[in-house]
């Protein structure tokens, strides 16, 4: 090897790292079709009932009353389908 | 980042309650009331989402409309000595109310495996909104018509974490 291409190789090779420290690293691309599924859980909610109604009057005059109580949390499972774009 | 998307699921949030004119307030006996939201019916919805992706990252927000199915069951035995009886309404309405909420989207490091570029875990939390819904139960009976209607009050808080593949592409 020529002496004299030692400079240009060492060059080219440093210049070549910087490039490639340089370079940005390949972003995630986000678009596109999505299956999945999911677990998890809901709170409760709360309901009123009300007292039932007959044509003459309530049900149980004269004692009638509407009634709210909580509906207990629950597990949650399931399928997702998405597309996305940008 | 936009998106639709639509998912099916499980919901089975139950809540019963003795009748509150349940003796020795009254004369005959007890009765109770109950509701199941979701159930066998499960849940659905579709909706939209809008998202700030930082690299393998996504942060969104997301709404859509929700789809529920409700039971309800009212037993009950007249309190009124003047008209003893007993009475069995169930009712089932179909609900549409709104979803909103949020969450986050990794993208698994893609030296993980070979297909791991493809694969995201996500956590999210939606308010599903079906305050405003009600069902309706009734039956005929001595006294005519009777009926009773159980209003859901407030919506409902979820959570959930998940898994999904992309495919790209689309």
């Amino acid at each position: 090897m020529n002496i004299k291409f030692i400079p240009l190789f060492i060059s080219l090779a440093v210049l070549s790292g910087n490039a490639l420290a340089d370079a940005p690293e390949a972003r995630h691309d986000w678009t596109g079709f999505y299956v999945g599924g999911f677990v998890g859980g809901a709170a409760g909610t709360k309901t009123n009932t009300t007292e039932p109604v007959a044509s003459d009057g309530f049900w149980n005059a004269p004692y009638s009353s509407d009634s709210n109580y909580h509906t207990k949390a629950s597990v949650m499972g399931g399928v997702r389908l998405a597309i996305t774009g940008s | 980042m936009i998106g639709l998307e639509a998912e099916y699921g499980y919901l089975g949030s139950k809540g019963s309650k003795q009748d509150p004119n349940a003796a020795p307030r009254g004369d005959a006996g007890d009765g109770s009331h109950s509701t199941k939201i979701g159930g066998s019916y499960g849940y659905g919805l579709i909706g939209g989402r809008l998202g700030y992706a930082h690299d393998r990252s996504l942060f969104y927000v997301k709404s859509g409309a929700v789809f529920t199915t409700t039971k309800t069951n009212y037993d009950d035995f007249n309190n009124n000595p003047s008209v003893s009886g007993t009475l069995h309404t169930s009712g089932k309405s179909d609900n549409v109310g709104y979803a909103i909420g949020g969450g986050i989207e990794q993208a698994l490091p893609p030296e993980w495996f070979e297909s791991a570029k493809h694969i995201s875990i996500k956590a999210e939390y939606l308010y599903l909104g079906i305050g405003r819904t009600q069902t309706t139960s009734g039956v005929d009976s001595p006294w005519g018509h009777t009926s009773t209607t159980t209003d859901h009050i407030k919506g409902m808080h979820t959570a959930k974490i998940g898994i999904n593949y992309q495919f790209e592409g689309f």
